[in-house]
């Protein structure tokens, strides 16, 4: 019995070893394509056509929806940011989402709205409207009052109301950088394929100093959290997503700023409401949808394309965010299980979704089991010291690598952060997020796993996300 | 084992940790030699600037060349070309700028570029095209042959940008091959043609007439709506009832922008586009007789309140209410109707364009007719909730009778 319990636990041993020896690899892979496309598109940017765009009467129109709920503080400051945008033809549209905390008063008081009558068609039913209110002298603002219905049924409220044939997506405590509208339309502009949604860069807003909604001096958080959250998100945006994109094959856009196609949207049944994670899902089905009735079609992730959010900076509120996002992840994956594998998917069934499957869904469990059964392999004399120090070297040490190539990456590329203090820190950030912050971040994503198993399947709400109070004094 | 199991391990730690070490010195070194450059680029930009714009000044440029040539690549060639560019927008000095940039070797350097991989010759189009080079009219027409669609695309873009007539006849000649081959989006090709400006419609209108393919005949019309001119109206008029619908969509919206201009339009030739079988073509058509104000098309016009596609019932009705009072029987007959949709695109259309305020400023009328029927529109508006300019105008407005007509019909909307 003893024989047969070590055997499994050595056996363990070398899968975990294993694991990461795959999942290192396929990083790497995401990694080299990266840089290489990066640099590419770093180039390109020189010929870019985005100001040819700005007085062009060929561009769309777009929509920018904004779902808020219980945002008083800081919708005003988003609102604004988002009037500001550089683009020729686009509407705001907020949908006011059954707050309580006066953010409606706040926004008829700040921008002087009166309540209208608009013809609203129901294409997607949505919890009840309230009311539509507007001012004729800001004619690309309307507010949407609406009863709760979560995110996915503010959008879909926002996409029911919205007559563009673009509509952008963007959570009530992001800033987007002036141009961010024209890059992210660009590829729309471009390509002869129809290209049915785009989503940019999302950074961290903590820290930034912001003037009348505009980014206006870039630092980085005094918070340890925020910064390691800095470094994940430029590890995930500038090599993950580019490398996906370079393959058509990106699963996720941020809903935090994303551009749709409405009509591609609403042919796949707007957001689905009750959802964990209804950016992910949507584009899930987006690439579903398209598959299957054989519409040709792109969705592009674009690195220059900026909009500055807040990240949680308690440990509370980004344990929530994580178990949320793992959570999403794994009910979009089991959801579409039929596209796994599956060769009419193309490269999408072959490669993303198993990678999705096998090392970001897998991956948090491995690492938990795998901190607890090697290091315990380890003290019993299970496993020599050599394979030991493998197992480090494979979960934590190639993270430090992978880390420090996505400051390089930003570095090399945009360099946001242009301090040489900004620089050290988020190198030295880029290290020591391998040893605790890491850890913390795999067992959260192990718990949404097992909360997923056992149907608890709740969404968790993250509010107060950062420092917008303390922005906005600044 | 063990020992090869240490290899393996001491292998992989010094390969990362040198890969480490390797990224962090190149963004230091990077960051450093960056650091210097721009520093020095700024410096120079500012020299060179004050210098060149003496030069420019005093009309010497020729005489400053040997002072101003450097070798390529330096940072002394790039400020200046960096100032260059950034004059040759100011009209007094484009001239004098483009024979600078041609004599300090600029123009030979970039042409030289074309030979480069695809990025290197993408960027060299598009600084021909920033420079203005007419002389490289040729060389980046022979671009437009190239295979790959970004490099076509920056050609036209830097033709547009050039913007002779020369340039616009090569990208027109070279069309039908591109379009075929779906080498250029649409979108590329209309936003650089208006680039172009209205100068060069006559240009324009010849190669309307000479291809007879749809695709291009509708970007043509496009552009010529863009610039909104009368002489792009025979062009139009000859092509509104093209056996292609986007073509007479497009040329409607020509009609629609140019034919307002001129008293003698006869808006009756457009009203059997009303009945076209494609939405788009009804949409450009009621559009166009709302901004000619042809009143006698209202009839037709308000035929399309019941159009199956709501974008035709909204332009209809925004199209009715330009005709003023004119409108308001279709719009009253149309609002008995059953259909809530049309009824609905009404309402908002009368909102929206600020009708309704024309109608209550109707309950003060002398012309009983127009009141009746201003005040059942204003009813009907009422009953299907739309009541906002009539809350308003009783809480604000200024007018004592009206205000009191206005609570009548309230009264009676509440009582349903």
């Amino acid at each position: 019995m003893r024989f047969i319990f070590a055997s499994f636990i050595i056996g363990f041993n070398y899968f975990v070893g294993i694991y990461y020896s795959i999942a290192n690899l396929f990083y790497t892979i995401l990694l080299s394509i990266s840089f290489f496309i990066v640099l590419r598109h770093i180039k390109r940017i020189r010929y870019s056509p985005i100001k040819d765009f700005r007085v062009s009467p060929e561009i769309p129109p777009i929509s920018i929806l904004i779902a808020a709920h219980n945002e008083k503080d800081i919708i005003i400051r988003t609102v604004n940011s988002a009037l500001k945008i550089d683009y020729p033809f686009f509407d705001v549209i907020i949908i006011n989402d059954g707050s309580n905390d006066g953010t409606l008063e706040t926004l008829i008081e700040t921008f002087n709205l009166k309540k209208i009558d608009l013809v609203y068609r129901n294409i997607m039913q949505t919890a009840p409207i309230k009311g539509f209110y507007y001012n004729a002298e800001i004619p690309n603002l309307l507010v949407i009052d609406k009863e709760k219905g979560g995110k996915a049924d503010a959008l879909n409220c926002g996409i029911n109301a919205c007559r563009n044939p673009y509509f952008c997506s963007v959570d009530a405590d992001s800033i987007l950088e002036s141009d961010a509208l024209l890059r992210l339309i660009a590829p729309v502009m471009e390509s002869s394929v129809p290209v049915i949604a785009s989503g940019g860069v999302v950074r961290m807003l903590n820290g930034i100093g912001v003037r009348d909604g505009m980014v206006e001096k870039i630092n980085l958080p005094k918070s340890n959290l925020a910064l390691f959250q800095i470094v994940e998100y430029l590890r995930a945006f500038l090599f993950g997503r580019v490398g996906w994109d370079a393959l058509n094959s990106i699963l996720i856009l941020s809903g935090t700023f994303s551009l749709f196609n409405k009509a591609a949207v609403i042919a796949v049944g707007g957001y689905t409401v009750g959802h964990v994670s209804e950016d992910m899902e949507i584009i899930v089905r987006l690439h579903e949808y398209h598959i299957q009735h054989k519409k040709p079609y792109k969705i592009k992730f674009i690195s220059d394309s900026i909009c500055w959010t807040e990240v949680p900076e308690s440990l509370k509120m980004l344990g929530r965010q994580r178990r949320r996002w793992h959570m999403g992840l794994m009910q979009s994956i089991f959801q579409h299980k039929s596209m796994l594998f599956n060769p009419k998917y193309g490269k999408l069934g072959i490669v993303a979704m198993p990678y999705y499957l096998f090392v970001e869904i897998l991956g948090p469990v491995v690492e938990v089991l795998g901190y607890i059964v090697v290091i315990s392999s380890y003290i019993l004399g299970l496993i020599n010291k050599e394979f030991f120090f493998i197992f480090l070297v494979l979960a934590i040490f190639y993270g430090v690598f992978l880390s420090t190539a996505g400051v390089f990456l930003e570095e090399l590329t945009y360099r946001r952060y242009p301090g040489w203090n900004h620089l050290f820190r988020l190198l030295i950030y880029g290290t020591l997020e391998n040893f605790g912050y890491r850890q913390i971040n795999s067992f959260w994503r192990f718990q949404a796993t097992i909360k997923y198993l056992i149907g608890k399947r709740d969404w968790e709400y993250v509010h107060g996300k950062g420092a917008r109070l303390k922005t906005e004094r600044r | 084992m063990t020992v090869n199991l240490k290899l393996i391990l001491g292998a992989i730690i010094v390969s990362v940790l040198f890969l480490v070490f390797i990224l962090i010195i190149t963004a230091i070194l990077r960051r450093l030699s960056h650091s210097r450059k721009y520093k020095e680029l700024d410096r120079q930009r500012k020299i060179y600037r004050a210098r060149l714009l003496n030069a420019l000044r005093s009309g010497q440029t020729l005489k400053a060349i040997a002072f101003f040539s450097s070798p390529p690549r330096s940072i002394k060639w790039q400020a200046i070309e960096d100032v260059l560019l950034d004059l040759i927008n100011e009209a007094g000095y484009r001239e004098d700028i483009k024979n600078m940039l041609d004599r300090l070797g600029y123009i030979s350097y970039y042409e030289r570029q074309l030979n480069g991989s695809s990025i290197i010759k993408a960027s060299a189009i598009d600084k021909l095209g920033k420079m203005l080079s007419e002389s490289s009219i040729g060389k980046l027409a022979v671009m437009l042959k190239d295979k790959d669609p970004e490099v076509i695309a920056v050609t036209i873009r830097a033709l547009s940008r050039i913007g002779s007539i020369k340039c616009l006849i090569t990208i027109l000649e070279r069309l039908p091959y591109l379009l075929k081959k779906e080498l250029v989006s649409r979108k590329t090709i209309k936003t650089s043609l208006i680039m172009f400006g209205i100068d060069t419609v006559p240009v324009f209108l010849e190669y309307g007439e000479k291809y007879k393919n749809p695709t291009i005949i509708s970007i043509i019309l496009e552009v010529l709506a863009h610039f909104h001119t009368k002489e792009a109206l025979p062009f139009a008029m000859n092509n509104f009832k093209n056996i292609n619908a986007e073509v007479r969509a497009k040329a409607l919206k020509v009609i629609g922008m140019t034919a307002p201009d001129l008293e003698d339009f006869d808006g009756g030739r457009l009203l059997p586009m009303l009945d076209d079988p494609v939405w788009f073509v009804r949409l450009q058509a009621a559009k166009a007789l709302g901004n000619i104000r042809y009143t006698k098309a209202s009839v037709m016009v308000g035929g399309l309140l019941l159009d199956e596609k709501w974008q035709v019932r909204d332009v209809a009705a925004m199209a009715l209410t330009k005709f003023g009072n004119a409108s308001i029987d279709i719009f009253l007959r149309l609002l008995r109707y059953k259909d809530i949709y049309a009824k609905e695109s009404i309402c908002e259309g009368m909102e929206k364009t600020d009708f309704v305020y024309r109608l209550i400023e109707n309950l003060d009328s002398d012309d009983r007719e127009i009141y009746e029927k201003s005040k059942e529109i204003l009813h009907i508006m009422g009953s299907l909730n739309f009541i906002t300019p009539l809350l308003e105008y009783m809480k604000k407005g200024e007018n004592g009778k009206i205000r009191k007509e206005i609570e009548l019909i309230w009264e009676k909307v509440e009582r349903g």
